[in-house]
């Protein structure tokens, strides 16, 4: 609490006081500057701040008084100490209200002037560390400041929602994203109580945290914002101790699984139907066999005949739809593994041709096949053959009886262009538009009799997507329809 | 005189047999293969009672069907059985009863339906009414 060596300014015309006070204090490891002028004590004076001025008040020049204004005026904090021989009260006053610290007339004794040095000194030791007390907190709070907004960004920045409520429930901190989660329209206010602002279903989660106190623990829980999936948040909250175990509140992490939700949804609409599908070809055929067994319409052993032809075609199908939705699944899962060669789809349109020729045949169909065998395309086999298989096949059972099938494999100098059209029953517009749908079959008069699993075009959609090709459709309800195909070519 | 019982539903096989083993039974059978083919015969046919399919082209179509049914007075008082495939794994929150308005037919039976159940609960209902 002292200060070593001192800067001193002694200003005095009088030779004898300016060395008097110099010996005195450099004697004693101080600096000790001197003017002999007023001029010269304010030109040294305000240069830079010493830590004591002795000012004589009566100079030669200017006025002591004015030599403390203009050095006070630099330095308001500077100590200065006023010396005269001619001591009166009013000048007392004046310089005290300039904010001289001290007033000492002349002549004095060393130990007087001494006396009022020390505890000058010990003033100004005051003022510096007051200063570096001052820049020291200054420094502080610019830090915390940082610290506080460091953290603010990042809590900001996190796509999570996030609120931090004291005992109370009320708002300790938050950020954008808890507003935009919970469908705030307002803004919050820190110290507002969480339960003004609250939507209903995300009360109940709060309530429990605050009341389970005993057996303090985080807290998971699904929020429906806008059912059914459309807004889902996961609430995960958590208690906030002290060393002691003492709960101070509670910081709430909301994330948005809206998406998972929708997908979870949407898998099980697809297990849904597919149970649905799987289900109906087995009631037909347990139903068909209860009656083949029980005799249920007389014991004449043909009527029966037709009842096993079909349970013996709704099993095929069966198997088919099990094949498919396991295709299906595979592509989904990213699990088909392709091995791509070059294919001439002409030469696989012909193969398929024949392959069904006998169902062709039955049905009197003609088929008109305009096939450029020049092009090719680079794809899986099996998958190439699928499409084929699915789209000929849909055109033979889509057809009517006598109509026709046209193929043509033309290109367009970027794409090969598969297209297969039927003469048949066509489509209404509303069946279009689901065509591709899991699924989906065209249910009307003409469609009846015809057997499918509804999967046989979402899975040529998907493999023709794989292949970044595209899929069109024209139809005309009772005229027929036409599917084209692009698929890259290879130049 | 012989009862009419109208089927609708979208498997021509589940069609089939039940009109086999209803027209065995002695009734006289009309069938439709959808929702807007079933309304038409409802009122073209009048049948004394209606067995429907809970899900044909979509998911509860067959709910839609037996609320229309019940909406025109001409035929709003026919019996509706439901066969449903979907009691267990669906949501439908199933309840029975013409004053059920949002789902209003009288009885459900689940598909595979067994012969004697289907011609026990035909028989009942066409009797009750």
């Amino acid at each position: 609490m002292k200060i070593e060596q001192a800067d001193i300014l002694v200003v005095d015309d009088e030779l004898g006081m300016r060395e008097g006070i110099r010996r005195l204090f450099a004697s004693q490891g101080h600096r000790v500057d001197t003017a002999e002028t007023g001029r010269l004590g304010v030109e040294k004076g305000t240069l830079r701040e010493f830590d004591i001025y002795f000012i004589d008040l009566k100079i030669g020049d200017i006025d002591g008084v004015e030599v403390l204004a203009e050095i006070r005026k630099v330095y308001p904090e500077a100590i200065c100490v006023i010396c005269t021989a001619y001591a009166s009260i009013d000048t007392a006053v004046e310089t005290t209200r300039l904010g001289a610290y001290h007033y000492v007339a002349k002549p004095f004794a060393p130990e007087e002037i001494q006396l009022v040095f020390d505890r000058a000194l010990e003033r100004r030791w005051y003022i510096l560390e007051a200063r570096r007390l001052r820049v020291e907190q200054e420094r502080r709070l610019l830090e915390v400041s940082r610290e506080k907004s460091r953290i603010r960004t990042i809590i900001n920045a996190i796509d999570d929602g996030i609120v931090v409520l004291n005992q109370q429930a009320e708002v300790v901190l938050f950020n954008p994203q808890f507003l935009k989660l919970l469908q705030l329209e307002h803004d919050l206010t820190i110290g507002q109580s969480i339960f003004e602002v609250l939507p209903d279903q995300f009360k109940g989660v709060i309530t429990d945290i605050f009341e389970q106190k005993d057996a303090l623990k985080a807290i998971k829980q699904e929020i429906v914002i806008q059912p059914p999936a459309k807004l889902v948040v996961m609430a995960n909250s958590t208690p906030i101790l002290d060393e002691t175990g003492q709960l101070l509140g509670f910081v709430s992490v909301l994330r948005d699984i809206s998406e998972l939700k929708q997908l979870e949804l949407l898998k099980s609409q697809f297990v849904n139907m597919a149970a649905h599908e799987l289900k109906a070809p087995l009631s037909a055929i347990q139903g068909y066999m209860e009656m083949v067994l029980d005799k249920s319409l007389g014991d004449e052993p043909d009527i029966y005949d037709g009842y096993l032809r079909r349970s013996l075609e709704r099993s095929k199908t069966l198997t088919t739809l099990i094949n498919d939705l396991l295709n299906i699944s595979r592509i989904q899962a990213g699990k088909v593994r392709r091995e791509i060669e070059r294919l001439i789809p002409a030469e696989m349109a012909e193969a398929t041709i024949e392959f069904f020729k006998n169902e062709i045949h039955k049905r009197g169909l003609t088929t008109e096949l305009d096939l450029d065998k020049t092009l090719t395309v680079d794809a899986d086999r099996e998958e190439l053959q699928r499409v084929f298989t699915n789209l000929i096949s849909n055109a033979i059972k889509y057809n009517r009886e006598q109509g026709t099938i046209r193929i043509a494999i033309t290109s367009d100098g970027r794409y090969v262009k598969i297209s297969v059209a039927d003469s048949g029953i066509g489509m209404l517009a509303e069946e279009k538009e689901r065509l591709f749908e899991e699924f989906f079959r065209a249910k009307n008069y003409y469609t009846r009799n015809i057997t499918g699993t509804g999967l046989g075009l979402t899975l040529v959609k998907k493999i023709v997507d794989g292949y970044a090709g595209k899929i069109d459709v024209t139809s005309e309800y009772e005229k027929g329809t036409c599917f084209t195909l692009y698929l890259p070519m290879v130049m | 005189m012989t009862k009419k019982i109208l089927l609708i539903d979208d498997d021509v096989d589940i069609i089939e047999m039940n009109s086999a083993l209803l027209i065995h039974a002695g009734y006289r059978v009309v069938s439709a293969f959808t929702g807007s083919e079933g309304l038409e015969k409802a009122v073209s046919e009048k049948p004394d009672l209606i067995i429907l399919d809970v899900m044909m082209s979509s998911v509860g179509e067959g709910f839609e069907v037996a609320r229309q049914i019940r909406k025109n007075p001409d035929i709003a008082q026919t019996p509706i059985l439901m066969l449903t495939g979907v009691n267990r794994e669906h949501p439908f929150n199933l309840r029975v009863g013409p004053d059920a308005d949002w789902n209003p037919v009288d009885c459900f039976l689940e598909k595979p339906v067994q012969k004697d159940m289907l011609l026990d609960k035909v028989f009942s209902m066409l009797n009750d009414h």
